[in-house]
């Protein structure tokens, strides 16, 4: 009961602490103060989440990422801390093991949020009583109070001293409730009911543990189970399996005859990674010439995308043949020698789309999707070897998607210690010379970048005249923040308005929303407060 | 009393009970005419908010699946019909005035009445609330 009220109260404390810290704010010291609450109180709630080794790393890597939202301030960093925070709640309130159910039961709480805030307040027996004279009250006061609404619309028309009355009066009213609003605008109010949704979501644990009952007949270590035939006939799988193999799929010899499919198909694909890696290897691995134009961007684009896709297969055809008792079966020595050649093969495979990677990062410069090709390509390793150690040690896909998953997290935690726009921004301007400018790119990376940008405001001036050359560059206009219209390829202009619409934004900011990015880019611009137009 | 029979139920009590608000705020406010509207909310109300029974239907379905209260139950409803509610306002004034249009204080009030009616719709029939539905015998 008393932990009821508590959770109820810290719910609705919650909501008034995110309303006060982040309305007409931007995340930064705030979101301090709002994690120390929550973290606080779910501690006190779950008071076992305090013991478990899972909830304690995972917290490390929420500081962190706490302590990069007021670092850095990037949309990288908001992620990695509202994953990690999420992950937290999923992992202290229900008993879990892998990323993937406990997102899952967060997702329960978000769901039933209202259901399980609304729960906080039924036992209350010592207000049934009161509730009882309450609902009488209403009931008997809805009558005459109808009454009352009417004769006093009939009297408003018939009296205009009484007119006069209650216009005075309702001018009273309406300035009161002009003032209330004032302060608690509908706008606040609903922002505060929101602050109050995120906290019952982060703080009332769910009544339906589905991913919780689910997980806990999981393990890692794979076993022999052995079905009827109508319970294998019944599943998924099989259904493909007798739509490809027919009649060999039935019977005793069905599991051998799987083996024989799978070290045929095996060996078939080996045999075509191998030309397509021995290619990849003579052309893109040694002497390379990638500052020649030649189908660079056809060949990274449209190779990049497509091989990450193959691999990606490749690993499912593994879990394919791998699913079960295939597993266990005495001869399917050439089937594992097949798949640990085929994983070896990928791996290479990885190595080419890295290369293609770098060489289109060394001609073009930096990117996004460029950058988030090599983390890629990372998960995809880190996917292969788990894949590899599945088939060695007879793991179980459960496994295998747990392990990924907090590679994935802890990946996450890391990306978030870099400031990406800024090294992208260094990079591509350090190499002004060689790499072709993207100004265009460039002007909508963050406004940690912009200094950076000013001390290059020759290069973009460069860029501007360039492009113009090409084109009129005034036949399409944008809208900067400021309101001034700019063409698209004044990029100089757009820098400065970007300048303007940065000060602008921070004089409309408190104390609340400072983080060190933003704290250090006003800095520059206050020091060196040379005014360009 | 099935969950059909008592979906129906709000859901009629919820249109009859937001035309009369909105009639009642309308004459409070002295807009005569605009509270005669609340009859054609009344008709209206029957004609374009009928799918909302059904949906209505489905969502008791799923939560009396689930092990709540009738509070919490009750609150989930609406909760999550109070922002279907919100949303299909604002999506029709998005279409109708090309702007989001719950700042403009007929439809604010509107959206504000019929949220307010479905939360004494629902209060009114909580006893049906209140037993758990068995999925399997």
């Amino acid at each position: 009961m008393r932990k009821q009220i508590s959770q109820s109260l810290l719910v609705i404390a919650g909501g008034i602490l995110f309303s006060l810290v982040f309305w007409q704010e931007k995340l930064g010291i705030n979101t301090v103060l709002f994690d120390a609450f929550i973290l606080a109180a779910i501690f006190y709630l779950y008071a076992n989440a305090r013991q478990s080794a899972v909830v304690r790393w995972l917290l490390i890597g929420h500081l962190i990422c706490l302590a990069m939202i007021v670092w850095h301030n990037t949309m990288l960093s908001k992620i990695a801390f509202a994953t990690t925070l999420l992950l937290i709640v999923g992992f202290a309130e229900y008993i879990h093991r892998s990323v993937w159910f406990a997102g899952g039961s967060v997702l329960l709480n978000i769901v039933f949020c209202f259901a399980s805030f609304a729960e906080q307040f039924k036992h209350r027996k010592t207000g049934s009583k009161k509730r009882k004279g309450l609902s009488k009250f209403i009931r008997f006061a809805i009558f005459p109070l109808l009454l009352l609404a009417l004769f006093f619309i009939i009297y408003l028309s018939a009296n205009s001293v009484f007119q006069v009355m209650a216009t005075r009066m309702e001018l009273y009213v309406a300035k009161f409730f002009n003032a209330l609003f004032g302060v608690f605008s509908p706008q606040r109010l609903l922002f505060l009911a929101f602050g109050i949704y995120v906290t019952g979501c982060l703080l009332l644990r769910s009544k339906v543990n589905y991913f919780s009952a689910n997980e806990t007949g999981r393990t890692d270590t794979l076993t022999r189970t052995r079905i009827s035939w109508k319970q294998r006939t019944q599943k998924t799988s099989y259904v493909f399996i007798e739509a490809v193999m027919g009649r060999f799929s039935k019977g005793m010899l069905a599991l051998k005859n799987e083996n024989t499919i799978g070290i045929i198909s095996l060996l078939l694909l080996n045999v075509l990674l191998l030309m397509i890696n021995c290619i990849d290897i003579s052309y893109l691995w040694f002497d390379f010439d990638y500052m020649g134009d030649v189908f660079l961007y056809k060949m990274v684009h449209d190779g990049t995308e497509l091989l990450i896709l193959s691999i990606v297969l490749a690993m499912l055809v593994l879990l394919f043949f791998f699913k079960g008792n295939l597993n266990f079966y005495r001869r399917n020595k050439w089937l594992r020698y097949g798949a640990y050649a085929w994983i070896v093969q990928n791996a290479v495979l990885v190595i080419s789309v890295l290369l293609r990677d770098y060489y289109y990062i060394a001609r073009y410069g930096l990117a996004y999707k460029r950058i988030g090709v090599l983390f890629f390509l990372f998960m995809v390793l880190i996917g292969l070897s788990t894949v590899f150690f599945k088939i060695w040690k007879q793991r179980t896909s459960y496994f295998l998607f747990r392990i990924n998953a907090w590679a994935g997290v802890i990946l996450l935690v890391l990306a978030s210690t870099i400031h990406w726009d800024e090294f992208i921004a260094s990079y591509n301007l350090q190499r002004k010379d060689r790499v072709p400018l993207d100004a265009a790119f460039l002007l909508t990376l963050s406004d940690k970048t912009l200094p950076l940008l000013e001390a290059n405001l020759d290069a973009f001036k460069k860029a501007q005249l360039k492009v113009q050359k090409g084109s009129s560059g005034f036949n399409s206009d944008s809208w900067s923040g400021s309101g001034t219209r700019i063409c698209d390829t004044c990029f100089a202009e757009q820098l400065l308005a970007r300048k303007d619409l940065f000060i602008q934004q921070q004089s409309h900011l408190s104390w609340l929303s400072w983080n060190y990015a933003d704290a250090s880019t006003a800095r520059y611009f206050r020091n060196n407060n040379v005014n360009h137009h | 009393m099935s969950t059909s029979v008592t979906s129906f139920k709000i859901w009629a009590i919820t249109v009859c009970l937001n035309a009369f608000l909105f009639g009642l705020i309308e004459l409070f406010l002295g807009n005569i005419w605009a509270a005669m509207g609340s009859v054609i909310i009344l008709v209206v109300g029957y004609i374009i908010g009928f799918p909302f029974w059904l949906l209505m239907w489905l969502l008791m379905e799923v939560i009396m699946a689930f092990p709540y209260t009738a509070i919490g139950r009750i609150a989930w409803l609406a909760g999550i019909l109070a922002i279907l509610v919100a949303l299909s306002y604002a999506a029709a004034g998005w279409i109708t005035t090309g702007h989001f249009a719950l700042s403009e204080p007929r439809l604010g009030l509107l959206t504000g009445t019929t949220i307010a009616a479905l939360i004494l719709a629902l209060y009114w029939n909580r006893k049906a609330f209140g037993k758990e539905k068995k999925l399997s015998p």
